[in-house]
């Protein structure tokens, strides 16, 4: 017995001191080698931006083990040093800005919102581009935005600006769900809400049950995206899609946003919110916001966010609640009949990251870019940029798939959703073959529930809203609209300070409150950026609205 | 009135000083080095960016460089001035500036007469400790400690309040723009007394031990000891630290604004530095931003001219 004993007692050491070695001797795969990819004769630096979302528990984004495997991979193979530049991700403009007037332009820059780029081309930030050239460096990126249709969005002002990246399924939001608590629910003898008034209905129940007094998460809004899609008119009119629809400045004087607050405004009335709602700064979905560790502390009924195989708020709250079992809402629940008739969406851009250039780079900086995207975009590249370290970060499931550890947190650890923050250079979500299997690989890893069929169940039901014409994206402009770089940040503060202020005044008071903000909002240069943009939509500067059939 | 010396120079006199200031050179040379230092600082950051206040004067476009951007003239400044939120922006901060002013200055010399008549010696220091403390504390980290405690409904001292029966609704002390205006005016106060006590506790220091004794003499309490010795002997830095501190009725802490700053107080968080940061920094509007700083620092300097002026109508030294 002690010799067994003795033997486990040196087997267990050996494997201890051994198994570290094992781990720091798994490396990722190489990256791709485009034969037609050439390196340089002289060292090349380009920089390029990642969003800093401040997360805690995860590496520095801009020096971190998939940084340093880039430069070896790409940098080191093409005598090509690779900078990543940190852009907060709450502050984007600001950050940009800064580095532009400092005479540190990144090589390349890149926004999701084209009003932001548009900016920068027109500012002098960005350099013209010879598609053709790009075509030839880059003609795997290139071919992407063929078959992907997004050729007609890379001029400003007539000019070639930018290029852009996939945005996989866009029409449908698949890669965001919105979690409830079931066990609440089953507690109350209730259903996952599929309409309004049975959402109502579960939200007060919670509340006459004591489960939660506040149940309902509500943030400041910290971008100008006003989530007033279902609250429109449906066909919704194009001249009026075309002057409010936009993620560059809130539509505070728009009817659906009237509609949208009015709504927030008897909720919050019925304490469905905390009364400190508006002292919550952080991002929600991004940041550690109020509403996110509610949630986690098992206070609140409802909370979303993107997905991922590693989302540590999930994985948080099932830390701090055993036995709590969570379900994906509806997305009917919105309806509420001659209210909010349809579930309206908005549908991502047809693109994901708006890509330009630095009017600062050489044609050398220029090249470098290009072919830093050309390698990103090749799959074995892409592979293990998104998976990691076989064996550390992911395994191979029998499918042949990777499936991702979201739990791991050594050195080789991916950062913010499976390094979307650096992937996004060629697309704004993980692609596997199917959708199924797409989804099977960014359903949330290392939590007791497995979310990958209901995610698909929501991606069906958000393709048949999308079927239907219910989801359909913002205009985009081919010229600049000047009035929006100017009085965007001001009204942005404004519309926190006036939706806040709706949604907490007495119901009675609303309207009266919405007609006098509605006016100073328009009077501090809303009605400008409408007037800019109504002319751009009559001289055919935009896109169209897709053909809505009437319901 | 002075008359000038119309006297040619002795080059004998002049060769004596550059010898004595040679001696002083090397008697102190190690001096002189730590105040280049300074030097260097102040003309770096206040002389080496005058060049850049031209972008006040253009339609300044960051990529294009100076080169490539127009200039406009006083177009900038005539904008601003029939910017509503500019004005708005200006009342805030001179109202603020000057609620300061009012508020914090009297505080530490208050402070520091009390501390002066201190008896315990290890008393007296670690009551100064602790009073100096929260200058070394930035503005977020105070804010995010007055959200804790100050918050409507869950803020430590509404809780506290509210159990012990002394109030049925929270306090708005950061979510209602009068309340706020109070507590941001004296968590300023708290936060600078102890450090702003220093200077006068030195001036106290230089006042002779002979005057106190001579009205103790006279039968002087404690109080008229104050009021007759100790004020008299600080009042010229008094005077010097009023000059300098109405140099800063036009400025703005952006820092404080944004760490204390909510939508529900923005009638009053909106003065200079946030407009500056919206208007100018974060649409990328530079000249914007340059005028606003320009305006804000030649009103300050025709203040402090003015008060330094006024201090010397009163009989004081002044500054220049």
């Amino acid at each position: 017995m002690k010799k067994l004993l003795k033997t486990l007692l040196l087997l267990t050491l050996v494997l201890s001191m051994t198994l570290p070695f094992v781990s720091m001797a798994a490396e990722a795969a190489p990256g791709a080698s485009p034969e037609h990819l050439v390196p340089f004769e002289n060292r090349v630096k380009i920089t390029v931006p990642v969003y800093d979302r401040s997360k805690e528990g995860y590496p520095a984004v801009d020096d971190n083990y998939w940084t340093r495997w880039v430069q070896k991979e790409f940098g080191d193979k093409y005598n090509v040093d690779v900078e990543y530049v940190a852009i907060p991700r709450g502050d984007v403009m600001t950050k940009y800005s800064l580095l532009i007037a400092g005479g540190e332009t990144p090589t390349i820059l890149m926004e999701y919102d084209y009003p932001k780029v548009a900016q920068w081309a027109n500012d002098g930030a960005m350099a013209e581009i010879d598609l053709e050239e790009f075509a030839k460096v880059a003609p795997t990126f290139y071919q992407a935005m063929v078959d992907n249709n997004q050729l007609g969005y890379t001029k400003i002002n007539g000019k070639d600006y930018f290029v852009l990246t996939e945005r996989p399924y866009y029409n449908t939001t698949f890669t965001y769900a919105n979690f409830i608590r079931k066990d609440w629910l089953t507690q109350l003898g209730l259903d996952v809400p599929k309409s309004y008034a049975e959402y109502v209905a579960a939200v007060k129940a919670v509340q006459e049950a004591g489960l939660a007094a506040n149940p309902i998460g509500l943030s400041l809004p910290k971008t100008a995206y006003v989530v007033n899609f279902a609250f429109r008119d449906f066909p919704v009119n194009e001249a009026e899609w075309a002057m409010h629809s936009s993620l560059g400045t809130p539509s505070l004087s728009w009817h659906p946003t009237y509609k949208l607050l009015k709504r927030q405004n008897a909720e919050y009335n019925q304490n469905f919110f905390s009364s400190e709602y508006d002292l919550d700064l952080a991002d929600v979905g991004a940041g550690a916001s109020q509403w996110q560790t509610d949630f986690i502390n098992g206070q609140k009924l409802i909370y979303g966010g993107y997905m991922s195989a590693n989302v540590s708020w999930l994985v948080s709250f099932y830390e701090k609640n055993p036995g709590a079992e969570l379900a994906i809402v509806d997305n009917y629940q919105v309806v509420e009949p001659g209210f909010v008739d349809h579930p309206q969406i908005r549908a991502d851009n047809p693109f994901g990251m708006i890509v330009g250039f630095s009017s600062a780079a050489t044609p050398d900086q220029l090249k470098a870019a290009w072919m830093f995207m050309e390698w990103m975009i090749q799959p074995e590249t892409l592979f293990v940029m998104e998976n990691g370290v076989e064996g550390v970060t992911y395994t191979l499931g029998e499918d042949g798939l990777p499936v991702v550890n979201g739990d791991y947190r050594g050195e080789e650890m991916l950062n913010h959703n499976m390094n979307i923050d650096m992937t996004c250079l060629v697309h704004a979500s993980k692609k596997l073959g199917t959708i199924e299997q797409t989804i099977a690989a960014l359903a949330p890893k290392g939590i007791p529930q497995d979310f990958t069929q209901p995610l698909i169940d929501n991606y069906y039901q958000l393709k048949d809203l999308a079927d239907k014409g219910w989801a359909y994206s913002d205009p985009v402009f081919a010229v600049a609209i000047e009035s929006e770089s100017e009085f965007s940040p001001t009204l942005l503060s404004l519309y926190q300070e006036y939706s806040t202020a709706l949604t907490k005044c007495k119901p009675e008071e609303f309207d009266a409150l919405y007609a006098d903000y509605s006016q100073k909002f328009l009077d501090a240069g809303y009605q400008q950026i409408i007037d800019e943009r109504l002319a751009a939509y009559e001289s055919g500067q935009t896109t169209k609205l897709p053909v809505q059939p009437a319901q | 009135m002075r008359t000038k010396n119309l006297q040619p120079a002795n080059p004998l006199l002049e060769g004596k000083g550059m010898a004595k200031f040679k001696n002083r050179l090397a008697r102190d040379w190690q001096l002189y080095v730590l105040l280049l230092l300074p030097l260097a600082f102040v003309f770096i950051f206040k002389y080496a960016a005058y060049p850049g206040l031209r972008i006040a004067f253009m339609n300044y476009k960051p990529a294009r460089g100076y080169a490539g951007s127009t200039w406009v003239g006083f177009d900038i400044f005539r904008k601003i001035f029939r910017d509503a939120d500019f004005l708005r922006a200006l009342k805030n901060s001179m109202m603020f500036n000057f609620l300061d002013l009012i508020v914090g200055f009297p505080v530490p010399i208050i402070l520091a007469l009390l501390l002066n008549e201190l008896r315990f010696p290890r008393f007296k220091k670690l009551s100064q400790t602790i009073l100096y403390l929260p200058h070394f504390l930035s503005w977020v980290i105070i804010a995010s400690v007055a959200y804790q405690v100050f918050r409507p409904d869950t803020g430590l001292l509404n809780i506290v309040l509210k159990n012990a029966g002394l109030i049925e609704n929270g306090i708005p002390f950061l979510t209602e723009k009068n309340h706020w205006a109070a507590t941001y005016l004296l968590m300023a106060v708290w936060q600078n007394m102890g450090w702003g006590s220093i200077i006068y506790l030195a001036a106290m220091t230089g006042i002779s031990p002979e005057l106190y004794e001579a009205a103790t003499v006279d039968g002087a309490s404690r109080l008229r000891r104050i009021w007759h010795v100790t004020l008299p002997g600080i009042k010229a830095t008094m005077v010097t630290l009023l000059i300098l501190n109405l140099g800063r009725i036009m400025g703005s802490n952006f820092e404080r604004l944004s760490a204390f700053g909510n939508v529900n107080v923005r009638e009053y968080q909106y003065q200079l530095a946030v407009y500056i940061y919206e208007k100018g920094l974060a649409g990328g509007n530079f000249s914007n931003a340059t005028a606003v700083g320009l305006i804000q620092s030649f009103v300050g300097f025709l203040l402090v001219l003015s008060a330094d002026r006024f201090a010397k109508g009163l009989g004081e030294g002044g500054l220049i």
